[in-house]
């Protein structure tokens, strides 16, 4: 039966395979992409099962054809969709990179093979076609004009300096829509496709903060994966996921762990990211975060310089804001709290925890 | 001649011997006066300190009397006014004992239906008991059920509350 959904569509697909083809040998080749297939396949089932999706055409579907994989999901729920989307590009690009042909490649020393990832959402007609039917296999296929925009995304994702996770501007719309998403995008760019008639704008996930990425790994690719992870990241031009999501994993395990040697490693790996790294200024707050909170390297003046430099590059940061006002009030600069949960404020009226504190100094009235 | 101063040493003796001893029983019986005397001035003494320690006591016993009374005075009037307050207090305890009883009285018209009810709803669930003890008691392996789905409820509960707390930190870093 023909229904119309609004979808959220991750197309992922080997960079330069075609280059990579023509240099390796056919069975070469094949291996590549059989390797590719078996760790999407891995992560794709077990990410799905693992949320809680039906799958079968139900609340999603994925699909894998030489070396794209192509995930749709439509659970209804859009930003639940939106921010498993994002937790499947990076498992996809996590998986990749440590599958059996990479550590092959890293261990020789040359650049590892990377997949450019495309997300977008939009309204698309689910239907069961009579041929599936007649086939015996009545799997619905999706279509609609957003599906080959979303080809068109994944494509330009090449092109990318941070992640190569690029998104249409629906997409990057529903994450800043109170989503709870901690993820950071490029600036607009615009982008001419052939066949659209008009120009499309895209933003580049720059940062994606989220403990669930190697978590919830599969448990097959779960051995081992941590010191790949920390091999890969000391190689020469690493992909500047890598530190965010090592970053973030270093840190849960300082929590949970309660493990001092943890926070070494994250310092360490944050400052390393300063230098390497374009987009700093998410990890300016790492930083701050670890000054701040750690026990063996608390320093509450080095982490309010941190969130002074985070907020220099983008002064709207509410991140960086909260931690500066919780900062000040615990160093006693109560004036500078109170300015701090002030301008918090200013930009979100609703911020609970802002009102909350004013409400110690003076009444705030509701907006 | 012999013989008359005889006489006259013996008639000396007779004259002399009384003076003499009038002399020293004289002197004797002074200092016996004198003594006495002596004696009569501790007396004295003696007499003036009694009477003095008479007088002191007999203040000391007056102030006594006085405290006594004092304080006879202060207890009545402390006892008067406790008393005043036992009748104030007993009154009062009356008057709330009345209001108390009007008070369960209304409040048992009102608590019987609910009793009745509350009853039925013990009979209920003892029933409810009852038939949960035969069925548990049938087969320990219930119990035991049971308590693993409470094991995996507590496992899942505190799974949660780890992920709560690190998707705080997700959106706070």
């Amino acid at each position: 039966m023909e229904r119309t959904v609004t979808a959220t569509m991750l197309f992922a697909d080997l960079m330069n395979s075609t280059e990579m083809a023509k240099i390796l040998t056919l069975q070469e080749y094949n291996e590549m992409i059989v390797d590719f297939q078996t760790t999407m396949f891995e992560v794709a089932s077990n990410h799905l099962a693992h949320y809680g999706y039906k799958g079968n055409g139900e609340d999603a579907e994925w699909s894998i054809v030489g070396d794209e994989i192509r995930v749709f999901l439509y659970s209804g729920a859009h930003v639940f969709d939106v921010r498993n989307a994002l937790i499947m590009a990076l498992k996809i690009k996590l998986g990749w990179l440590t599958s059996a042909f990479n550590q092959r490649i890293l261990k020789e020393g040359r650049l590892v093979s990377r997949i450019g990832v495309g997300i977008n959402s939009g309204k698309v007609i689910k239907d069961v076609r009579p041929w599936r039917e007649k086939l015996g296999r009545p799997q619905p296929n999706v279509e609609g004009y957003a599906i080959n925009l979303t080809k068109r995304i994944e494509s330009s994702s090449r092109s990318g300096r941070a992640y190569q996770v690029t998104v249409g501007d629906s997409f990057f719309r529903l994450c800043g829509n109170g989503a709870n998403i901690n993820v950071e995008f490029s600036r607009p760019q615009t982008f001419e496709f052939k066949g659209l008639g008009q120009n499309i704008t895209l933003y580049e996930v720059v940062s994606f903060i989220n403990h669930e990425i190697v978590t919830t790994m599969p448990p097959s690719m779960q051995p081992g994966l941590i010191e790949k992870m920390e091999y890969a990241v000391a190689q020469p031009m690493p992909e500047p996921w890598i530190f965010y999501t090592l970053l973030r994993y270093y840190i849960s395990k300082t929590l949970s762990a309660k493990d001092e040697t943890f926070e070494g490693k994250a310092i360490k790996l944050a400052r390393e990211a300063v230098d390497a790294l374009e987009h700093k200024r998410t990890l300016y707050n790492f930083l701050g975060w670890l000054h701040a909170y750690s026990k063996k390297f608390r320093d509450l003046d080095l982490a309010f310089q941190y969130y002074d430099k985070s907020l220099q590059l983008n002064p709207r940061d509410q991140k960086a804001l909260l931690h500066r006002a919780r900062l000040a009030e615990r160093m006693g600069h109560n004036d500078i709290s109170k300015r701090t949960y002030e301008e918090i404020l200013f930009y979100n009226p609703y911020h609970h925890e802002a009102r909350k504190k004013l409400n110690g100094y003076f009444p705030v009235q509701a907006p | 001649m012999n013989q008359p101063n005889f006489i006259i040493l013996l008639l000396f003796l007779l004259v002399l011997g009384p003076l003499i001893y009038q002399l020293l029983f004289q002197r004797k019986v002074e200092r016996k006066i004198a003594e006495m005397e002596k004696g009569i001035a501790n007396l004295l003494d003696n007499y003036n300190s009694l009477i003095n320690a008479k007088n002191v006591l007999a203040n000391k016993v007056l102030t006594i009397q006085k405290a006594t009374d004092y304080f006879q005075k202060t207890v009545d009037d402390k006892v008067k006014n406790l008393h005043q307050m036992f009748n104030s207090v007993g009154e009062k305890t009356n008057l709330l004992y009345k209001e108390r009883e009007a008070l369960i009285e209304k409040v048992q018209t009102h608590v019987k239906p609910l009793t009745a009810s509350l009853e039925d709803l013990k009979n209920q669930f003892n029933k409810l008991q009852e038939s949960m003890k035969k069925v548990f008691g049938q087969n320990d392996e219930k119990w035991t059920e049971l308590a693993n789905h409470l094991d995996y409820f507590s496992d899942e509960i505190q799974k949660m509350k780890d992920h709560i707390r690190e998707r705080n930190i997700d959106c706070e870093l």
